[in-house]
């Protein structure tokens, strides 16, 4: 610094109103990013990986910040990071999904200034909350300079880093439906730390427990497919069914058959992740029917 | 890009380039060497500093983030010229042996007992998980953490 040599301009920019942001990101063209909890974008800036000149941090919209429950269901900020997840009271009965996917990162110095914005946004195919937020059937509610619409969390993701917004759009915060009494939810890993740190896969399930049996299942694998995706072969087979031993291992199996794991995937090899796949199956579905019949 | 934070109970006025890290900025601008210049990418944790008493990677948050906010470096936890119980017990449990992740450890460990007054073994390894030791085998530093919660608690001696 202070030896002559010319910088790039360089802006760091604090809107405070959503309307703001989405012009001053517009306005920017490639070169812009958004910020929020930094733990992506930063080491990529350090590696010299981006360049961006514009920066636009997005901690004083409001919006972003809101975790509650209305009548519709669960609202969660883009800005609210993964130790209020963690921490929040309304993230528990039957979205502890959320709490368990949270709760599975390894580092406090990542859950302290990690987002569900950058979480969903970055499109990273380890991304905890989304296999959780598939099974829990997650809205996006996004602005842009269109207006304001709302995307299937399904639909937000369109490869490995790549996202569904639109040039300036912004994620504002993450709907999930309110479900009904029997309801459970649950979420596992394998990571190398007793199930914490970045996952080699992991599965989500949302199921009601009726009667003794499985209804509306759904299930969710990440890490072992190039984006978190539902899995609706093992969705039909658990359609009424008890979770007994065979019915586990055979969900399993059809979560296992659904992986399309990297060949040169980096924490584990494809062999391992589909095996790996249905004990983790089996865990998070007996997790999930303990947990519906508490509800 | 003008800012102001606190840095162990003193204002600095600073002119900051906004992509310049609170890690490069307490080093290189305040002469703080505390934290260490690790891994960059926020894996490693001895870049650990506590933003409004939480543990942060001061190497994945950028210095303009940091603004108007509180900051606690390893250098802020002697008072007087007297060691913090932390840093009193990592020495009397052989904690470390480099050091160079030890200023990360302590803050991280910070972290934990401003929370937590009688944390367990495993809620000690939880608020180290993010601070990598390549020398110790963590058992040292685990023990100091928690024999430092119970003079903290007046305990032991």
């Amino acid at each position: 610094m202070g030896s002559g040599v010319m910088l790039a301009a360089f802006e760091y920019l604090v809107p405070s109103c959503i309307d703001d942001a989405v012009a001053l990101r517009r306005e920017a063209g490639k070169e812009g990013r958004f910020i929020a909890g930094g733990t992506e974008i930063v080491p990529r800036m350090n590696r010299g990986e981006i360049a961006p000149t514009r920066l636009i941090e997005l901690s004083r919209l409001k919006e972003l910040c809101r975790l509650d429950i209305d009548g519709n269901g669960l609202r969660i900020g883009a800005m609210i990071t993964h130790a209020g997840i963690e921490a929040s009271p309304l993230t528990k009965g039957q979205w502890l999904a959320l709490s368990d996917a949270s709760g599975s990162i390894r580092s406090p110095q990542v859950t302290n200034c990690g987002t569900v914005g950058g979480n969903v946004c970055f499109g990273v195919p380890s991304a905890d909350l989304m296999p959780p937020f598939l099974t829990l059937e997650a809205n996006l509610y996004l602005k842009g300079p269109n207006g304001e619409r709302y995307l299937p969390i399904g639909d937000f993701l369109l490869g490995p880093y790549r996202n569904a917004l639109e040039h300036g759009e912004i994620l504002i915060e993450v709907r999930l439906p309110s479900n009904g009494k029997n309801f459970g939810s649950a979420f596992c890993k394998a990571a190398k730390y007793q199930g914490l740190g970045l996952a080699s896969a992991s599965v989500a399930i949302a199921l009601v427990l009726r009667d003794g049996r499985i209804r509306n299942a759904r299930i969710a694998i990440g890490s072992a497919t190039p984006v978190p995706k539902r899995v609706p072969d093992a969705e039909q087979f658990l359609e009424g069914r008890i979770p007994d031993d065979e019915t586990l291992c055979e969900a399993g199996r059809l979560v296992a058959a659904a992986a399309e794991p990297r060949e040169d995937s980096v924490r584990a090899s494809p062999f391992y992740k589909r095996k790996v796949l249905i004990p983790l199956t089996g865990r998070a579905i007996t997790r999930a029917v303990t947990r519906a019949r508490a509800g | 890009m003008n800012i102001s934070f606190t840095v162990n109970g003193t204002v600095h006025k600073l002119s900051v380039r906004p992509d310049a890290t609170l890690l490069t900025v307490l080093r290189d601008e305040l002469d703080l060497i505390g934290a260490k210049h690790g891994c960059d990418g926020g894996e490693c944790g001895a870049c650990t500093v506590l933003l409004e008493g939480q543990a942060v990677s001061s190497c994945t948050t950028l210095a303009v983030a940091a603004r108007d906010r509180q900051i606690l470096t390893v250098e802020g936890l002697a008072q007087n010229g007297h060691l913090h119980p932390l840093q009193k017990a990592f020495v009397d449990c052989g904690a470390l042996q480099c050091g160079f992740c030890g200023g990360g450890m302590l803050m991280a460990a910070k972290a934990l007992l401003d929370k937590t007054r009688a944390p367990s073994r495993d809620q000690v390894k939880r608020a180290l998980a993010g601070n990598l030791c390549r020398c110790s085998g963590y058992q040292g530093i685990i023990d100091g953490v928690l024999e430092a919660a119970a003079v903290l608690r007046g305990e032991v001696r």
